[in-house]
Parts: structure tokens; sequence; C-alpha cells
């Protein structure tokens, strides 16, 4: 093993930031997917050491919840892979098989310090998906088991491996109770005329109803969680059964609803 | 439905949105105005704050004078009576940080003149920072980003 890379890795394993960046006031911003972010491993757990710490938001799986990528400075580590990328002030690497999860406001305790583009980015998932886009530089394939390579990359995976399981956490959570609905059933309450409203959130007695960008959202009162319920929409049934999420979701990709109307239609019933 | 089942399940973007549209009750407000006194821990929760002033500030019918009073001690008879007659600004807010400009940002912030007091809702502002302001322009402000 050369020993200028044996130098480094013990630098490395020794390193540890000079401010303590945990407790710093940074003001809260949606994260930018595609956004490169620096700071400390140890703001996102006390207990942890003061090292560096980057990462690059390659998606939003959940309502708060991002997959990142670990990123590192350190290329000389850089195995086949990791992407190699040169940010302008920097020469990272992408760690494309050390993925984690973090929330918005974890993300918030972070610095956006580059912006990858949208091309980067889904070159960077293709590879990570098997492509081998040419144009992207990679490092050395280790060839022996003890290789220094392999060593950083799994203490690389040991410094965020908390934030890696959290998946299994993820994937626990209950589903989400979603209604499918022919299009033609809520064709009838889309707005007529475009600019009439921007309405995307209205009330009716034992329920909210909202607009999003590609769904609808009925949120019920809470008295009906674990309760029989038959929910319908100009007497088309569109739930029946035991109530497990106060949220009920409505995939619907379609111009803005008139929201008041269509509360007037929605009715629920408790059974049983 | 009462909005505070809203909040409990962080329901927060539905919330702004029924700021936004007006669909607000009279008996949702005392928990809507409980939210100006949480930290901003949690992004959602700053915007929510600043939907929430806005449409007090915009619409007096859900300007509550005794709410405002029994939310802290900042807000005397004269500042509530202030922010009920004033207008609020929309302006960006630059919060620097001179140990490392990268951190600087430019905020979107409501802002109110007041005569006696400068104050913001938003725990991660610093009295420094609208110090600084305050002294720059010689005018006491409500702030909140």
């Amino acid at each position: 093993m050369a020993k200028w890379l044996k130098d480094l890795f013990e630098d490395y394993m020794e390193e540890e930031l000079g401010e303590d960046l945990s407790s710093r006031f940074l003001c809260p911003t949606s994260p930018v997917i595609g956004g490169i972010y620096f700071g400390s491993l140890k703001s996102l757990n006390e207990n942890k050491p003061n090292k560096p710490l980057y990462f690059l938001i390659v998606d939003k799986i959940d309502y708060d919840i991002y997959e990142v990528l670990k990123v590192s400075d350190r290329y000389e580590f850089a195995r086949n892979s990791d992407i190699i990328l040169d940010i302008g002030t920097l020469k990272v690497i992408i760690e494309t098989d050390n993925n984690f999860y973090l929330t918005e406001n974890e993300i918030n305790k972070f610095i956006l310090i580059h912006q990858i583009t949208e091309e980067e980015l889904n070159n960077i998932l293709a590879f990570r998906d098997g492509e081998k886009p040419s144009h992207l530089k990679t490092g050395f394939t280790p060839l022996f088991e003890e290789d220094i390579r392999n060593k950083f990359n799994q203490e690389e995976f040991n410094q965020i491996k908390d934030y890696h399981m959290r998946i299994f956490e993820i994937l626990a959570m209950p589903d989400v109770q979603i209604v499918e609905l022919l299009p033609e059933h809520l064709h009838q309450y889309e707005m007529k005329y475009a600019a009439s409203t921007d309405q995307k959130a209205t009330y009716k007695d034992d329920m909210i109803l909202y607009q999003g960008e590609d769904f609808i959202e009925l949120v019920l009162d809470e008295k009906y969680l674990n309760k029989n319920v038959k929910i319908t929409l100009d007497d088309k049934v569109i739930y029946e059964g035991v109530l497990k999420d106060q949220s009920i979701i409505i995939p619907y990709e379609g111009k803005q609803l008139d929201l008041d109307s269509l509360a007037e239609k929605i009715n629920i019933q408790t059974e049983g | 439905m009462h909005i505070r089942q809203l909040i409990k399940i962080e329901k927060f973007y539905i919330v702004r949105e029924l700021l936004k549209a007006r669909k607000i009750k009279d008996e949702w407000l005392g928990d809507l105005y409980a939210l100006l006194t949480l930290p901003d821990e949690d992004n959602e929760i700053t915007k929510t704050k600043y939907e929430l002033i806005k449409l007090i500030l915009t619409e007096k019918i859900y300007f509550k004078p005794e709410l405002f009073t029994s939310l802290s001690n900042i807000f005397d008879n004269k500042i509530v009576s202030e922010l009920f007659k004033a207008k609020y600004k929309e302006v960006y807010f630059p919060i620097y940080n001179v140990d490392n400009e990268d951190e600087s940002i430019l905020a979107k912030a409501l802002v109110v003149p007041l005569s006696s007091k400068t104050f913001s809702l938003n725990t991660f502002v610093k009295s420094e920072s609208l110090y600084t302001i305050k002294t720059a322009t010689n005018q006491n402000f409500f702030c909140n980003v």
C-alpha cells in the first residue's frame, strides 16, 4: 500500500472540524434536490464526533424525508462506485453506494455549497442503477479486500449508518390510505374559469379538504379513527372500511377544483 | 373538525392553505395564535407563522387583541394597538453571517413600524440583527420572517 495513501487515511480518521458548526444559526430553507451540503456530523447527533459531513440530495421520498448520497472531499480514496466531480472550489466524490435519509430539519443544519445540474443528477442516478455514462469519472476498483479504499468506504458508511438504516422505519410506517377515482367523477368540480380561484383548502363539519399538485387529501375528524366508515361522493362510495389514518389521498392531476362544492357532496357515515 | 387536529398531526401545509383561503373559524383563532409562540425548529412552523401574521395584519376580523396580549408580555396594549392600525411591509430581510458570507441569506419578512419596541417572533432571528437595522433606520419595528 502506498505510504502517502496510508498517511492520508490516518489524517482522515483523525480529522475534526476546528469550529463547532452544530450550534450555529442557519435560517430554515427548503432542501434543494441536486444540492451538495456541508456541515458537521455532530449536527445530526451530539454524540457523534465533529467531523465534516458532505452529502448530495437526490430525491424526496416522503413528505419530510430526503434520500441523500454521501459526498467526500477525500477523492484520493475514490473507488469504482464513486463518481469524481469537480465543483469549482472543491474536487469531491459522490459515493453512489452510500445513501442515507435525512429530514428537512436535519438538512437545515447544513449549508448548501453547490448545486449540480439536472443532467448531472440524472447521470449519477443512472450510474447507480448500473448504466455507465462514458463521460463520468470514477475511482479505481480495489483489488484486495484489505485495500485502503475499502477501509475508507467502510468508515464512511459507519459515520451515517444510523441514517442509512432509517429506511426500515420508513417502510414500517402505515400505508397511506389511497382511493382511486375515475377522472370523470371529479371533472364536474373543475373550475370553469382559470383565474376564478387558487383556493387549495376548505373545511366542512367533520373534515378538511386539500388539493395538492397531484392529489386531493381528505383529513377526517379524529373521532372516526379506528371506526368503520363509509365515505361517499355524489352517492358513489369512495371509501368503506376501518379508518386507520385521518388522511385519505385521492390521486388527481387536473385543473383547480371548486373545493367548496366538492366538500358539499362528500358525506361521511359511521357503520356498525 | 377543529384546526388543532391538523396542528397535532403536523399538517402545516394545509393550515397555510386554509389561512390563505380565509377559511378560518373564530373558535380556531386561539390555537392559531398559539402557533406564534412555537420555536422555529421546523421550517413548516416558520412558514405557517408567516402566513398567519400576514392574515392577521391584512384581515382585521382575525386580529384579536386579547389573544395577542395573552401570548407574551411583549404585546402590551400600546403595541397591539399599533399593530392593529399599522400597514405591514413585505421586505427582503438580510441575515448576514460575518464569520461566513456563504451563510448569509435574504429572507422574506413582514415588517411593521412601532414606536417603542423592536422584536421578532422568530426564535432564530437574533436581537443583535434587529438592533443593527433599528440603528440604521432609526425606527422600532416588529418583524416576522
